[in-house]
């Protein structure tokens, strides 16, 4: 089978799966016991209002018609209205969409390259001193809750030494005179949230290149470079992360698609306006329309990043032959 | 025909010429310079449509874009405002407010009547949550005999509730921006776009998820505000907003009790707290047995220790609650009702005389039929009032009631409690929403039983209900007070609900760069609806070098819940009085009373010493351009009360419940959705 053959087979997967989980989104939310009503307004509204609100989201009406004018509006492209915000749930997302990408983007460079650099290092100096100590800062790294890193990050650089901001993507009362000067101020505010995901993403990543590296080591072709004399640089970069960057780059890209999601606790720990958060107060208010809406991005941003992978491995390694 | 001012108008008026401090009339000359920046923080971004606004959380940005018809000044009283005075008919059944005439709104056209008729009309016909209250119903047809006089007319009589909880809620909306609007539900003016309000402050922008931003209304028809800018930051976090006030990029946050000690020591910060009304309670499921049983409720009534409470759950910032209308509300509450004191062995005897005895030897008290006594008590999973149950039902069980404790959030929990009512007993919290004192009452009643209604109790009694539909129809205060009377000596009697503490309302603020706080109630300075606050508020500038002092009268020893009158002089050094200026009355460091001089220096202030022991009390003035800072100290021994404490307090904001099961289920599903696509992938 050629390429394109399995890119269009492995698109049609992708868009039936699509579909399956916007099905099982809708009714997951709805089938749980809850009450959007109470969750949006004031404990103390009267039944009275509490009934018109019920009307007024439609939420009044069976769960099958509920269900048939979700579709109907998803197929016109319209997510709905968010109860909470009061507004359409397309706007709410494309406005936070890119303050997502540019945070999990560059953390994931950061995460990305540090693993790559200490896991040459580590694979490099396999049962050194520096290899153990990389091995369990990367298992720590792993098992720290983020928004500890993320809280642990702020009460040190934000509070004792007062050098980053706490919150937000921007300096709202700043007057930005130019672009860069703008471009500056996000900067300064993206560093302690790119880094705490970045540092706190980076022991997976790190465990896997080490151990693609070891794998590629221990290959015939490395001993017989290392006989002919080539030199420990030559053979690192040339043969050895040549060969090992191909399962790296499908685990970087598989990454990328779930890390949407990921960047829940991040963003809300340091009040970045991004998907994530907006997943957060969704939740908290039982916002069903922007629940549906965040979860078909996340969906539609990890298959498709599968896909991705998927494709490109198969251009990459001329071996590996779709069936 | 002879027209009756309104009373508590009348008042309200009254009281302004008698305490300087209640000035309205804000702002009318420049007295200090324009500018600055002031930024506080939210934890979501506000709706910014006051007609479709559903929780209160908004109601802060809605204060300071649009106006009102009346408000609530710094006492909690009910001001003119939009309407510059108001008079019922003699029957009650119309109400005519006259409206001031140089108010505009932002793009310069003048608020007529015609506009305060078509927000009331046009939130009635799309029945909008704030108009929905019995108030809001009885309104027949609004009529507008001129540009400036809105005439409502009732189908039955209205009394000052009708002021109270209806005209203090209800922002003026442009009629022409508004009129083509269909459903004011799905309507959004467009991203980042505000709305055109006659309020203090404009609408500049709103970024999403990031901040709303306001600036000061040049024009604004009672006096330019201040600050050039107001600035609400998005900050979902309890802890970040704290840490955001502690670097600066805040100037004010709302604190819990375990906060106050991290914020006292900062140079420049400065904690208020004020005398919230509301309440935390037991509130017992009077629908169903045990519990519809008074004796078993009065009983039980007995096992709240408020001291302890106090004393281990909030820090000493609360007051016990010992009555169901709180002291805030000032006169309306009736002295003379009984009240439930910490007394486990009049419980115990209670019980016993009930009925409520051990049959089956098991160590826990039965039905006096016999059967088991198992009961659990609800409580939402948030900390404080975890602990605060924990408290309860351990004295609770001291007397042989055998009572679990089920901590509960997410929908599930919630629906139990308030719309299935399937619970024994439940420890939750309530604040009022308006001033009228009846609002908190109305609360017990029968319509209000049904589900999602207020009365989760679920009591219910045919002459309260009465009594609640006289008040709300009342306009002669005396009389409206008799009826609250009576109805609060009925709560008392029949024990729906049993009274726990009410906390303080505390809020940090930043007094390095700024000055003109002013502690107000219900929630402290620059809470929600403090429009007046926040007009006052500027920049403080370079102090100026006119030394001042202060002396300070208080005495040397205090008892625990018996307020004491402090007051404090303020002269130059010259000994002139200094008129005019806000001192701060603090014990421990926090700020309970901000005072203003009267014409011989002097401001007075009312304590409640709330802990035995040595309290260090002072008085300060923070500087200002004209006058630099001062204070005066001094050490108060309190001694501990004998029993019945004086007129007894309440409560404040229930914090939305935290629900992190719907997290994990969403979690849940993610890795599902991964699953499958790597099964997929795989194949």
């Amino acid at each position: 089978m050629g390429v394109g053959q399995v890119a269009i087979k492995r698109g049609i997967n992708a868009i039936f799966l699509i579909c399956l989980v916007t099905i099982i989104n809708f009714f997951l939310f709805r089938v749980m016991p809850g009450d959007p009503i109470a969750m949006m307004t004031s404990p103390s509204i009267t039944a009275e209002v509490r009934a018109i609100l019920l009307q007024k989201f439609g939420l009044d009406k069976p769960l099958h018609i509920q269900f048939i004018k979700y579709i109907e509006q998803l197929l016109q492209g319209n997510l709905g209205m968010s109860f909470v915000y009061q507004r359409p749930v397309v706007d709410l997302i494309a406005e936070r969409l890119p303050n997502t990408v540019l945070l999990l983007l560059s953390s994931y460079i950061i995460t990305v390259i540090l693993s790559i650099v200490l896991g040459l290092v580590a694979a490099w100096k396999r049962g050194d001193k520096i290899d153990i100590s990389l091995i369990i800062f990367s298992l720590w790294m792993h098992s720290m809750p983020i928004f500890w890193l993320g809280g642990l990050l702020l009460l040190f650089f934000s509070i004792q030494l007062n050098i980053f901001p706490v919150i937000g993507i921007s300096t709202p009362w700043l007057e930005h005179e130019n672009t860069l000067s703008y471009i500056a101020d996000v900067a300064y505010h993206l560093f302690l949230p790119m880094m705490t995901l970045g540092i706190g993403n980076i022991g997976g990543m790190f465990l896997i290149t080490r151990n693609s590296l070891l794998d590629v080591f221990s290959e015939d072709y490395i001993v017989t470079a290392k006989a002919i004399g080539l030199s420990s640089r030559t053979i690192l970069f040339q043969n050895v992360l040549r060969n090992a960057m191909l399962p790296l780059v499908t685990v970087i890209l598989m990454r990328l698609g779930f890390i949407i999601g990921g960047a829940v606790t991040t963003e809300t720990v340091f009040s970045w306006p991004g998907v994530g958060l907006l997943i957060y107060r969704a939740v908290m208010h039982e916002d069903y329309p922007l629940l549906q809406g965040a979860f078909l991005i996340i969906t539609i941003s990890a298959v498709l990043a599968n896909y991705v992978a998927e494709i490109v491995y198969g251009y990459l390694d001329p071996r590996v032959r779709y069936e | 025909m002879v027209k009756k001012l309104r009373t508590i108008g009348l008042l309200a008026t009254i009281l302004l010429l008698m305490v300087p401090s209640f000035g309205i009339t804000v702002n009318a000359e420049q007295k200090y310079e324009y500018g600055g920046e002031y930024k506080m923080a939210g934890t979501e971004d506000h709706q910014i449509l006051p007609i479709t606004n559903t929780a209160n959380y908004n109601l802060r940005i809605f204060a300071l874009m649009y106006d009102r018809l009346v408000i609530t000044d710094q006492n909690w009283q009910p001001v003119p405002w939009l309407a510059e005075s108001w008079e019922f008919s003699e029957d009650g059944l119309s109400v005519t407010f006259h409206l001031v005439q140089n108010a505009t709104f932002h793009d310069g056209d003048p608020v007529t009547s015609e506009d305060v008729k078509f927000t009331y009309d046009y939130s009635l016909e799309h029945k909008t949550p704030y108009v929905i209250n019995p108030d809001g119903d009885a309104i027949d047809h609004i009529t507008t005999p001129d540009p400036y006089t809105v005439v409502f007319h009732l189908s039955r009589p209205a009394g000052t509730s009708f002021v109270e909880r209806l005209c203090t809620r209800v922002f003026i909306v442009k009629k022409s921006e508004w009129e083509g609007v269909e459903d004011p539900f799905t309507y959004y003016p467009g991203v980042g776009t505000g709305l055109t309000g006659s309020g203090p402050f404009k609408f500049v922008k709103q970024e999403s998820g990031q901040y709303l931003e306001l600036e000061a209304n040049e024009d604004y028809w009672k006096g330019r505000p201040y600050i050039d800018k107001y600035f609400s930051i998005v900050i979902p976090q309890h802890d970040m907003q704290l840490m955001a006030f502690q670097t600066g990029e805040l100037d004010a946050v709302a604190l819990n009790p375990t906060d106050v000690a991290k914020v006292l020591g900062l140079p420049g910060k400065k904690v208020f707290k004020t005398e919230a009304p509301g309440f935390r309670e037991v509130s017992f499921n009077n629908r169903r047995p045990p519990f519809n049983d008074v004796n078993l409720r009065r009983a039980l009534s007995y096992c709240i220790d408020r001291d302890f409470l106090i004393e281990t759950v909030y820090l000493g910032f609360a007051y016990p609650n010992l009555r169901h209308l709180q002291p805030p509300y000032g006169d309306w509450v009736n002295p003379d009702i009984p009240v439930y004191l910490y007394n486990i062995t009049k419980a115990s005897e209670l019980l016993d005389e009930a009925g409520y005895i051990d049959q089956d030897d098991d160590g826990w008290r039965d039905y006096p039929d016999g059967s088991p006594l198992d009961l659990t008590m609800c409580v939402s999973t948030s900390d404080i009032y975890v602990r605060m149950a924990e408290v309860v039902t351990e004295s609770m069980q001291e007397v042989g009631i055998n009572i679990e404790l089920e901590a509960g959030s997410g929908p599930a929990f919630w629906n139990k409690v308030r719309l299935e009512f399937d619970y024994d007993c439940y420890l939750g919290g309530w604040t009022p929403d308006s001033s009228w004192p009846g609002e908190m009452l109305s609360w017990y009643t029968t319509p209000m039983a049904e589900p999602g209604g207020l009365n989760r109790r679920g009591f219910s009694n045919s002459t309260y209900d009465a009594l609640d539909l006289q008040a709300a129809a009342e306009q002669d205060p005396e009389k409206l007070k008799e009826i609250l009377y009576e109805m609060q000596m009925i709560l008392a009697e029949q024990c729906p609900n049993a009274l726990v503490i009410r906390n303080h309302g505390l809020m940090a603020v930043n007094v390095e760069k700024w000055e003109g706080y002013e502690n107000a109630l219900p929630f402290g300075p620059l809470s929600y609806l403090d429009e007046i606050g926040f007009m006052k508020l500027h920049l403080k500038g370079a102090i100026a070098a006119t030394q001042t002092q202060l002396s300070l009268t208080a005495p040397s020893t205090g008892t625990t819940d018996e307020r004491v009158s402090v007051s404090a002089t303020m002269t130059t050094e010259d000994g002139d009085p200094v008129e005019g200026v806000y001192v701060d009355f603090s014990a421990d460091g926090v700020i309970f009373a901000s005072g203003r001089t009267d014409s011989s220096g002097k401001a007075t202030a009312s304590w409640l010493p709330e802990t035995e022991g040595d309290i260090d009390f002072k008085v300060e003035y923070l500087g200002s351009a004209e006058y630099a800072s001062c204070e005066s100290e001094t050490k108060i021994t309190s001694v501990s009360a004998p029993a019945e404490p004086g007129p007894a307090e309440p409560e404040e904001p229930e914090p939305t419940p935290k629900d992190n099961t719907m997290l994990y289920l969403v979690g849940a599903l993610a890795v599902i959705a991964i699953a499958v696509a790597l099964y997929l992938r795989q194949k």
